[in-house]
């Protein structure tokens, strides 16, 4: 029976794809939501912009990474999101309760499922191209 | 051998720039207050730094419309409001898609990144993405806001219709208290009352008697269609009526 290697993470990646969501994700929200308060919005959580901004994150560095780089922007997104909770707390000084935590949870692994379908879609991107270029 | 690292697939010269932009946001964001403040990027009263100059635009204009409506002059604009629309539009459509632009054509001409390519492709990135896709999102969630919008005016329509019927009722028991048994009436009571077919349906909602005592009525409207609205109204004898609205359960 073939046994497939046991590819080690790529921790380089990982580190990029969380410095990659801060800046595209959590910095473009601060902006918006800096424009948006003070208009009575609840800006933040549309700026969050519901994962939106967290599928092509995932998708380019599915797409740039030369080898198979699914696990990594999930990695990524998951240690973003944690961070994520934690600034959201304190930002909305939302006390820490079940019910967040339950929201949040919910929210991690949502955002690890779109990072690592996304980063799926790159590296089926890339493959198809480097098939074409090979062809 | 990591296959993955075979070659860098980000050029290095963007690792440095990465981490301090991550960094900085990560401070920016966790050293600064909370974000519901009001006064927060509101440099002075008239200055505020924004990527969408458009807000503060649209909000003097219709503030200086409701002026003008109201029979006040409205403000001219001071300094500070066209620096902020000035500096916004600047920096959004401008400084942003210019060195996004700029430096990833640059970089694709050469192959080789330049020291100046990563700020500006990042700071350029982050100005884009902040300026063109939150109004997207915004712009396609006006049409759930429309939808809803016409939700409730279906719902107020209805609603003013059923307390007209109810209202309408309890006119006629009234009439019906005051009247003489002689005549058909309810002799001082309004006990014995009953709705007649034509109030009791429309095409819209149903009309029931749920309660008729010597000086107070209860009547109930339910809605026909898909809102589940229900009001409930009494009316006592002095002719006073109370309306409740809730939606049923079914």
């Amino acid at each position: 029976m073939d046994q497939k290697p046991n590819v080690p993470i790529d921790w380089q990646w990982v580190e990029t794809g969380f410095c990659l969501f801060v800046i595209f994700h959590l910095l473009p929200s601060f902006i918006v939501t800096s424009s948006f308060s003070s208009y009575d919005l609840n800006a933040f959580t549309v700026a969050l912009w519901t994962f939106i901004a967290l599928a092509p994150i995932g998708y380019f560095i599915g797409y740039r990474s030369t080898g198979v780089t699914i696990l990594e922007p999930g990695l990524a997104s998951l240690f973003y999101t944690i961070v994520l909770l934690f600034g959201l707390l304190k930002l909305q000084n939302t006390a820490f309760t079940f019910a967040t935590l339950t929201n949040s949870l919910i929210w991690m692994f949502a955002a690890f499922l779109v990072a690592v379908v996304s980063a799926w879609v790159g590296e089926k991107v890339q493959a198809r191209n480097k098939g074409k270029t090979a062809g | 051998m990591n296959h993955k690292t075979d070659r860098p697939e980000i050029p290095a010269v963007f690792r440095p720039w990465l981490l301090f932009l991550a960094l900085a946001t990560l401070a920016i964001v966790f050293l600064t207050p909370g974000l519901g403040g009001k006064e927060r990027h509101q440099v002075s009263k008239e200055f505020q730094l924004t990527v969408f100059p458009w807000m503060p635009a649209g909000h003097i204009t219709i503030s200086n419309g409701l002026d003008t409506f109201s029979g006040i002059s409205p403000n001219p604009i001071s300094e500070g409001q066209r620096a902020t629309m000035l500096i916004g539009l600047v920096l959004s459509l401008v400084v942003g898609p210019t060195l996004l632009l700029v430096a990833w054509r640059q970089w694709k001409t050469t192959m080789v990144p330049r020291r100046w390519h990563p700020p500006a492709l990042l700071l350029g990135g982050v100005l884009v993405v902040s300026t063109m896709v939150p109004p997207v999102i915004l712009a396609a969630s006006q049409w759930n806001a429309l939808e809803s919008m016409r939700r409730v005016q279906d719902l107020s329509r209805e609603r003013d219709l059923m307390i007209h019927a109810l209202g309408k009722v309890g006119r006629d028991a009234l009439q019906f208290r005051i009247l003489p048994s002689s005549l058909g009436g309810g002799d001082g009571t309004f006990r014995g009352y009953r709705v007649s077919e034509d109030m009791k349906q429309s095409d819209a909602f149903s009309c029931e008697l749920i309660m008729a005592a010597d000086t107070m009525i209860t009547l109930r409207a339910v809605s026909a269609s898909g809102s589940r609205l229900q009001i409930t109204g009494n009316v006592s004898s002095a002719g006073v009526m109370r309306f409740d609205f809730q939606e049923s359960e079914e």
